[in-house]
């Protein structure tokens, strides 16, 4: 396949390439580093960016509302296992402070912290949660919030009050979990 | 002590504590104190007596009454609780008029009384129905988009359309009340009336049809939440299995994980050091330096160090910007070396930057063996982006 380099316009190409190093997902929603705006280049590009790409390694992925890049040489399975592993507890605690706890929800962390105050069923679960250490509730939700917001999967939109939304990429955690079979 | 009944006091009343009405309506509850510190000149205790602000001794603090919270969400379309049965009572109470209003007709009395109520009971039956629309309606989007607890989401989901389907029901009784009565109030002949008899013929497809996006909309919130219910529940079995150590056993996730297309890990880029490993290329390095005509002295065992171990030298930092080479390297078409000349890259640091760049981007890279190209009477191997 012939590329026009062009047509790929250029100077998305290393921002893309920024992105892969990064190890970051390219969010529809997100209002940082330009991704919403590289999200609609790579929509609009999509083919020759994907068959740009694919020789070097790596396979553009998309998914509702977000992109990433996935590497077509050996992964690292276990490293990959031990990380979406770790977010079970994660994902679950968050469901059960809030079922409506996915893509494009807002929150604001004080809130969250009155919640986890009043909700003795989220209190036990903290027990369970042997990954985050914590001495008191705030810091415990500080600490969730900040590994979602490393791994791309929430976004700060008001630092001084404290207010995220869930980024499209959240997908990408839920859509794993739900396809796990469990044998009884 | 006997209330006065007087409209204009309680009017009046009202007035003076629009503020402090206003003020309770946003915060549920204040602190009884501050507020009558804040509203000197209000009649508080008039609109306590007159229930229209209660007061709670036990936090002492001050509240609007339920009557005077439901008029105002009423007004302002806020009002979350359905009224269904009320518009069936006045169906039942228009049957009752309808049947003392034939009574007066038989006997000769007067009946503009019974034609009066009849049109008032009538007329309050759209806005009643438009209400109770409103309210499940907005009651359905907002248990489904922002109850947080699944269990209380999925009772209010139900009891919408429960809700919805009474309402389509009586709405239906309605319209048989009408059709059955049709000759009656053509009879009656009140313009009134049958301005009302109208409205109520021309809403009932309207609201046949809005019945039915609203029960397709419950039933989908239902549906929904019910997947989004096996996922927690799925995420609590998963846990359950993790701190259990059965995990692995019990699921597929390690395959998953196999099959999955997963975001690459991050790539950090290396800074040249001393003790780089080269191994990987130690044939390709000699076969560049064996065609550059540099003797390789072998460095003989007993051979005194020539250099003093113990002193330190600083590391140099990232020579040059590795991720932007690649980058400029991959936009073009030549093989690595001759890329790396056209840098101007130091002629020193030419060597060990070719055999960077294919270290950390190795995978990037295609290196035939027996690939080498000619530049200026020296030979370099060819590495081409793959």
């Amino acid at each position: 396949m012939l590329i026009n380099v062009n047509e790929l316009v250029p100077q998305y190409i290393s921002k893309i390439y920024d992105a892969i190093l990064k190890s970051n997902f390219i969010n529809e929603n997100s209002n940082k580093n330009g991704y919403a705006e590289l999200y609609r280049v790579i929509s609009e590009n999509e083919v020759e960016i994907r068959a740009y790409f694919k020789p070097l390694g790596y396979t553009l992925i998309k998914r509702v509302g977000y992109f990433y890049f996935a590497r077509d040489d050996a992964p690292d399975n276990q490293s990959n296992l031990e990380t979406i592993v770790d977010y079970i507890d994660i994902v679950n605690f968050l469901k059960i402070m809030d079922s409506n706890f996915t893509v494009d929800y807002p929150f604001v962390l004080s809130s969250m912290e009155n919640q986890l105050n009043n909700n003795i069923e989220l209190q036990e679960q903290i027990s369970k949660m042997r990954g985050i250490n914590a001495t008191n509730n705030r810091e415990f939700i500080q600490k969730i919030i900040d590994k979602l917001k490393k791994s791309g999967f929430v976004e700060e939109r008001n630092a001084l009050n404290g207010e995220f939304i869930v980024l499209k990429s959240y997908d990408y955690l839920e859509t794993f979990f739900k396809e796990v079979d469990i044998y009884e | 002590m006997t209330i006065t009944t007087n409209v204009t006091d309680i009017i009046a009343i009202q007035n003076s504590c629009k503020d402090i009405i206003q003020e309770l309506y946003t915060y549920e509850s204040r602190p009884n104190n501050i507020i009558r510190l804040n509203y000197k000149n209000s009649k508080i205790d008039e609109a306590i007596r007159f229930d229209i602000i209660e007061y709670d001794n036990y936090d002492d603090e001050l509240l609007l009454s339920s009557d005077t919270e439901d008029y105002y969400k009423t007004r302002l379309g806020q009002q979350d609780e359905t009224n269904i049965s009320f518009i069936g009572d006045k169906l039942e109470k228009l049957k009752t008029l309808l049947q003392t209003y034939n009574i007066r007709i038989k006997n000769n009395e007067n009946s503009d009384k019974n034609i009066k109520q009849i049109y008032k009971l009538l007329n309050q039956i759209p806005s009643l129905l438009r209400y109770n629309i409103q309210v499940i309606s907005s009651n359905s989007v907002f248990a489904f988009k922002n109850e947080p607890n699944f269990d209380i989401k999925m009772i209010k989901l139900n009891v919408c359309q429960d809700e919805i389907t009474q309402l389509s029901d009586t709405s239906s009784k309605i319209d048989f009340f009408i059709k059955e009565q049709k000759l009656f109030f053509k009879s009656i002949d009140n313009n009134k009336i049958n301005s009302v008899i109208l409205k109520l013929q021309r809403n009932s497809l309207i609201l046949e049809s809005a019945f039915r996006k609203i029960h397709e909309d419950i039933k989908n919130f239902i549906n929904q939440s019910i997947k989004d219910g096996e996922f927690i529940k799925k995420l609590k079995k998963l846990q359950e299995l993790k701190s259990d150590g059965n995990l692995y056993i019990n699921t597929n996730i390690e395959e998953l994980v196999k099959i999955k297309p997963h975001i690459g890990q991050t790539i950090k880029e290396k800074k040249i050091l001393r003790d780089d490993r080269v191994f990987d290329f130690i044939d390709d390095i000699q076969t560049i330096i064996k065609f550059r005509k540099i003797k390789i002295i072998d460095i003989k065992k007993d051979k005194s160090i020539d250099y003093d171990i113990n002193k330190k030298e600083p590391l140099k930092k990232v020579l040059y910007n590795y991720p932007k080479l690649n980058c400029d390297f991959l936009l073009q078409d030549k093989d690595l070396i001759t890329f790396l000349k056209l840098q101007n890259i130091e002629k020193a640091r030419l060597l060990g930057t070719f055999v960077r760049m294919i270290k950390n981007f190795s995978s990037k890279y295609n290196m035939e063996n027996d690939s080498f190209i000619q530049i200026e009477n020296r030979i370099y191997k060819k590495v081409l982006a793959k």
